[in-house]
């Protein structure tokens, strides 16, 4: 990759964009020539290249890491240094980052070191182990439910600004949320349980069909899940359409008519 | 992983797709440039860069949680061209993302749509934020933002999950005109119930054509009509021979309806 980098910066600045464009196509071509090539077994001699691909992909992404933990940094240290409004959050950021860091490190290369000595009856000792289970398992794990769990609240709020009874279409946008919520929740399933799902000789109610958590499933199954799909079917030809430009750099644009 | 060995037709039929995409674009590229139509969630982009600039306070970008894909690239791609707008107008903007790769590609994205538009003095490297890899704590770190910056103008284009109703609710509360787009489809009732404009399935791919008025991505987004009506074509005959099937048993006719049928059916 230096030596590919090297090699561009040395270039011609007419030739750079020819270059870039034939290592993105010898870049993409492994993925489809290992898809057409002939598999008998679930395998050709391609496949077994596969791993070390990904593992190409994850040392470029380790490179960036540290950059984004650099500019992290540094746009924080920025920020307390000047006293700038929220500074505070600065700080919790940065000692937050380091305690994580440390006792990250110490949970992997020596778990067993204790942090914090036990005193007596008041508290046991703590490892670096015990620390990072606290700052992950019980810090980080449960700040992330709780902030998924916010979800809630902004759905109910979200649904009453957006079902409103403004045209037709919303109203049937509102009925048939109206029904899939209600057949979702045991008050519905209630709500018609009167409709037996057998008739007394053993055969199918076709009145079952009523029950208000039917109806529920057959307008997610019969009406939201072919919408899905047929949007489905335009994203997939957009993906191809724009993987295609990239791979063989057809595309004019931000990345391509810059000066290189 | 799945090969082409393994059903031959739909392999060739993804052949065959490329191809139309590839002779479009290359024939658009040749001077016949093809008509889109107008797609309203893109319009509002001036309109709400513009409605920043006189509240004097920031736009907010956000690419999505995946990492560089083509998705993500995408979502660049339009972010290029609010970026310009926000430049023309001497706007402040801010982007926050979730992958360190995502966060060099997008710095040089808008370094460059800053300096196009003549305002290269405005773009700050503080202006692309990367916060955090972990879902919820980006979450998190974006709702902080649109709400210490009182962010009057917010676009969410690219791959977004569960927090993407975190990202519009928090922008409706601070009262930002927000414009979303994005590829997950179980994300797109959450976003149009929050969000003022909506990017809806395979507008988001056509979101750089339209912006742009480039003759490659007209001719891609155009191959794309045809390649959909292709499809349609393949899903009719398919219905058409189930419902004979129904009706026609034993004969020739009915091997040749099910060796369609077969041949059509996805495995």
């Amino acid at each position: 990759m230096f030596t590919i980098l090297a090699g561009l910066q040395a270039a011609p600045r007419r030739s750079r964009k020819a270059i870039i464009a034939f290592f993105t196509f010898l870049g993409g071509l492994y993925f489809a020539l290992e898809f057409f090539y002939p598999a008998p077994g679930g395998e050709n001699f391609l496949t077994g290249y596969q791993p070390l691909v990904a593992g190409l992909g994850a040392v470029i992404g380790s490179f960036a890491i540290g950059l984004g933990v650099f500019s992290l940094v540094q746009l924080h240290l920025r920020t307390l240094s000047r006293l700038r409004p929220g500074w505070g959050y600065s700080v919790v950021l940065l000692v937050s980052f380091v305690a994580m860091t440390v006792f990250g490190l110490m949970n992997e290369y020596a778990p067993g070191t204790t942090i914090i000595p036990s005193a007596g009856s008041l508290w046991q000792s703590q490892n670096a182990h015990g620390m990072f289970r606290f700052l992950f398992s019980g810090g980080l794990s449960n700040l992330g439910s709780a902030t998924f769990s916010i979800i809630a609240f902004y759905i109910a709020s979200a649904a009453y600004r957006a079902f409103r009874l403004r045209s037709v279409e919303a109203t049937l946008l509102m009925a048939a949320a109206l029904i899939v919520m209600v057949g979702s929740v045991s008050f519905g399933t209630w709500l018609t349980h009167g409709i037996h799902p057998k008739l007394s000789d053993g055969s199918e109610n076709p009145w079952a069909n009523l029950r208000i958590e039917n109806i529920a499933q057959w307008l997610l199954m019969e009406v939201n899940t072919p919408a899905q799909r047929g949007i489905l079917f335009g994203l997939t030809l957009g993906f191809l359409a724009t993987a295609l430009r990239y791979w063989l750099s057809l595309e004019r644009g931000a990345y391509f008519d810059k000066e290189l | 992983m799945q090969h082409a060995s393994e059903n031959w037709w739909v392999s060739g039929l993804v052949v065959l797709l490329s191809l139309i995409i590839i002779g479009k674009v290359l024939s658009a590229q040749r001077g016949r440039v093809p008509f889109i139509r107008r797609i309203p969630g893109l319009n509002a982009i001036d309109e709400a860069v513009g409605r920043a600039t006189e509240m004097g306070r920031p736009v907010m970008m956000v690419p999505g949680i995946s990492g560089l894909d083509v998705v993500t690239l995408q979502a660049l791609s339009i972010f290029s061209y609010v970026a310009r707008a926000v430049a023309r107008f001497g706007n402040k903007s801010i982007m926050a993302t979730i992958d360190p790769i995502v966060t060099g590609v997008a710095e040089e994205t808008l370094r460059d749509a800053y300096a196009d538009a003549g305002r290269p003095e405005l773009f700050e490297e503080s202006d692309v934020r990367y916060l955090t890899g972990q879902q919820f704590a980006f979450a998190t770190g974006v709702a902080g933002i649109l709400i210490r910056e009182k962010v009057a103008a917010s676009f969410l284009f690219g791959a977004f999950f569960a927090e993407s109703l975190i990202f519009a609710e928090v922008g409706q509360q601070v009262g930002a005109i927000q414009v979303a787009g994005t590829t997950q489809t179980n994300q797109i009732p959450f976003l149009i119930a929050a969000c003022d404009y909506v990017v809806i399935g395979d507008e988001f791919y056509a979101a750089s054509a339209y912006l742009s008025r480039d003759p490659t991505l007209l001719g891609s987004i155009v191959a794309q009509d045809y390649c959909k009506l292709l499809l349609l074509g393949i899903i009719f005959i398919g219905i058409i021979c189930t419902s004979l099937l129904s009706v026609i048993h034993g004969g020739p006719v009915a091997h040749i309806l099910h060796e369609l049928v077969d041949l059509l059916k996805v495995k």
